[in-house]
């Protein structure tokens, strides 16, 4: 029997790589997102080519209605059992310089901590009934680095990491693991035509990697590795330094 | 977060440059809305058309790779339905596993099925891409999105099958497949003296096999002038083991070229010669469908060989009566402007003449030269030829012919240009080809 997983996040880059992988490796799948047309052409995609089962699922992080443990359960009756639970779904802004109105700066928090932390919380307890699974969750290497263009996105991923290592005490035991990836520059639409400083990983890549370590650690990395360095060193440059460059 | 950027494109062929911008919409609602500015737009796929089709000034070109899902597969009546990024080596491969095979695929896996549509593709089969296309749908900001087929719509179907992206931005492609006729290919050579013997044999073998195309020395001289490889391909039931699919690194990147032509005037005969004369021993061979479907995969090499100024090539579509007055004036054109092209190839086209496609009844005589003076006269002599036999060109391999050039060549040019102008009326559509060609 094939195992079940649900992806929100799914109808472009990380997450629709994601769902690609799992869906070739035999992983029964809900894709989510608020695009419900995108999720249909991916999830027609996975199961023409993949020969997978594929359901849409959409969901909108945005949306301040939004029933996580509704979402989580309807999840859970396409499925019988979510062995695993991938988040995705981010939003940026290019407006994210911390002076932002409370609009931006709701959805901006909305999308990418609160909404997230309530779909973790409602994945995390079912599949703590069910006796076990596996969390994955993405955050940025803006969390270690945050920016005068991302203050608000930034904070809500760090706000993430530390809810990440809160829920991992919290689900010792119960067999239930998370895994958080600190993503580095990814080739997507968050990264399409900036000047970067290192190469963009592709998102295939990064889905190969994901699924590929899945339950084989738990906590928050960076990826691809060599970020963690970065980070590293960009911590020892004192911050009155930092200040006066433009990045 | 940018949707679109300032980029710098160039044709594949190396010769011609435009500065525009480039979109990469992953979802429809940015799809939509970046084509809905009043920035005109045009569609582009893998960027492997000759010409700058997918780019003009100031045009965006609005990406189609991320739009590469299939959307259903009937597996008991063969048809598919595509969006447009999909590749033909995706579709191939899809096609392959579940039976089928797509009856019109282009010579490289990394061309999208967008791509095949807007230039009507021929590829190794005698047919093209409009033979197997069911119905399309196309968006554009005048009418939003709407099906069209041969049945539906007629008209706005048949102007954007082969209407170079100018009518709108195809958003799904429904394809008939025919089953696969085998899980290999055999390939056979046989060696010809010339150009005249080698269409006797590609008429000979039109039926009998399932592709049939040749490769001729058109830089040597004298009686050896055309001698040439006939290769006939047929399926054959023989699983092998898949050969290494990935193609080379450049396959879209004329970046990659050599500073200088490798095969240039001097080293052209040279390098024919030997190619002739190794392939001439070969006799047969037998391929994995993945690399013989595909006669440009793995040979990227041999563009980045042509070096960084570029190269041209001249496709014509010659009625066949005609075509021995074409092997005198071609031989001709070639001594005079002393030019050694490094690549003749001839296949027999049967599929209806229609608008600017490249289609009709005839032979399809491609040339290939290495960009420079030389090659512009010569080309100006081959236009000259078209003209006087009534050759239509190949578009989408062809980035210098003009507008009076193809006014005259195409005779349904105005029914093209005004189809296109009354479905694009403010030009929301543009590119460097649509600004050569249609003014």
């Amino acid at each position: 029997l094939a195992e079940g997983a649900v992806v929100v996040g799914a109808s472009s880059g990380v997450g629709r790589a994601v769902a690609e992988e799992l869906a070739r490796r035999g992983w029964s799948l809900v894709v989510s997102a608020r695009d419900r047309r995108d999720l249909e052409a991916v999830a027609a995609d996975l199961s023409t080519r993949e020969r997978a089962v594929v359901r849409a699922l959409p969901v909108d992080l945005s949306d301040p209605g939004l029933d996580p443990e509704r979402f989580a359960r309807a999840a859970a009756q396409e499925l019988g059992r979510v062995d695993l639970f991938v988040l995705t779904a981010g939003v940026v802004d290019e407006e994210d310089d911390g002076l932002a109105a409370p609009a931006p700066t709701e959805r901006l928090v909305r999308v990418n901590y609160l909404a997230a932390i309530q779909l973790l919380a409602a994945f995390a307890r079912l599949q703590r009934e069910q006796g076990g699974g596996q969390i994955v969750a993405i955050s940025s290497i803006a969390a270690a680095a945050p920016r005068r263009r991302n203050a608000v996105y930034s904070s809500a991923k760090a706000g993430l990491e530390v809810y990440a290592r809160g829920l991992r005490h919290a689900l010792y035991g119960t067999g239930v693991r998370i895994q958080v990836y600190a993503l580095g520059y990814v080739d997507t639409r968050l990264a399409f035509g900036q000047r970067l400083l290192f190469p963009a990983a592709s998102p295939e890549a990064v889905a190969r990697q994901i699924v590929g370590a899945l339950g084989s650690w738990e906590g928050v990395r960076y990826y691809p590795r060599f970020w963690s360095v970065v980070v590293k060193l960009f911590g020892l440059v004192p911050e009155s330094l930092r200040l006066r460059f433009k990045y | 977060v940018k949707d679109t950027i300032d980029c710098r494109f160039l044709s594949f062929d190396g010769t011609e440059r435009v500065s525009g911008s480039l979109a990469r919409p992953d979802r429809y609602r940015q799809l939509f809305d970046v084509l809905s500015r009043p920035r005109p737009a045009i569609p582009r796929g893998a960027g492997l058309s000759y010409c700058c089709a997918s780019a003009g000034e100031d045009v965006v070109s609005v990406s189609s790779r991320r739009f590469d899902r299939v959307l259903g597969l009937d597996r008991d009546a063969g048809t598919v339905v595509v969006e447009p990024g999909v590749t033909v080596g995706a579709l191939h491969d899809l096609a392959v596993r579940n039976g089928w095979y797509p009856p019109i695929l282009p010579g490289h896996p990394e061309i999208t099925v967008g791509g095949c549509v807007a230039f009507d593709v021929h590829g190794k089969s005698g047919r093209t891409f409009r033979s197997c296309v069911l119905a399309l749908t196309l968006f554009h900001p005048s009418f939003g999105e709407i099906e069209c087929s041969p049945e539906v719509d007629a008209e706005l179907f048949e102007l954007t099958v082969g209407g170079c992206g100018l009518t709108g931005f195809v958003t799904s492609v429904t394809l008939q497949l025919v089953p696969v006729a085998g899980s290999s290919l055999v390939r056979r050579r046989s060696p010809v003296a010339d150009l005249s013997t080698t269409l006797e044999a590609l008429l000979k073998h039109e039926r009998d096999h399932d592709f049939a195309y040749s490769w001729n020395d058109l830089s040597a001289r004298g009686n050896s002038f055309g001698r040439g490889i006939v290769y006939l391909e047929s399926f054959a039931d023989e699983t092998l083991r898949a050969s290494r699919r990935t193609p080379g690194r450049g396959a879209g990147e004329p970046a990659g070229r050599l500073p200088v032509p490798l095969l240039g005037r001097r080293i052209a005969p040279i390098a024919n010669r030997i190619y002739y004369e190794a392939e001439r021993r070969r006799g047969r061979s037998r391929l994995d469908l993945g690399r013989g479907s595909f006669p440009i995969l793995g040979k990227e090499g041999y563009f980045r060989a042509l070096g960084r100024r570029g190269f041209r090539e001249y496709q014509m579509l010659v009625p066949i009566p005609r075509f021995p007055t074409v092997i005198e004036r071609l031989q001709a054109a070639i001594v005079d402007t002393a030019s050694r092209p490094c690549l003749g190839s001839l296949k027999i086209l049967d599929a209806e003449a229609r608008l600017l496609r490249f289609s009709g009844r005839g032979v399809a005589v491609a040339v290939d030269v290495p960009a420079g003076p030389r090659s512009r006269e010569l080309f100006a002599r081959l236009d000259a030829i078209a003209l006087e036999v009534g050759a239509r060109v190949n578009l989408s391999k062809d980035s210098r012919v003009g507008q009076r050039v193809v006014a005259e060549l195409f005779p349904e040019y105005g029914a093209f240009r005004s189809g296109v102008e009354s479905i694009d009326s403010g030009r929301g559509f543009d590119s460097a080809l649509r600004r050569r060609v249609l003014g």
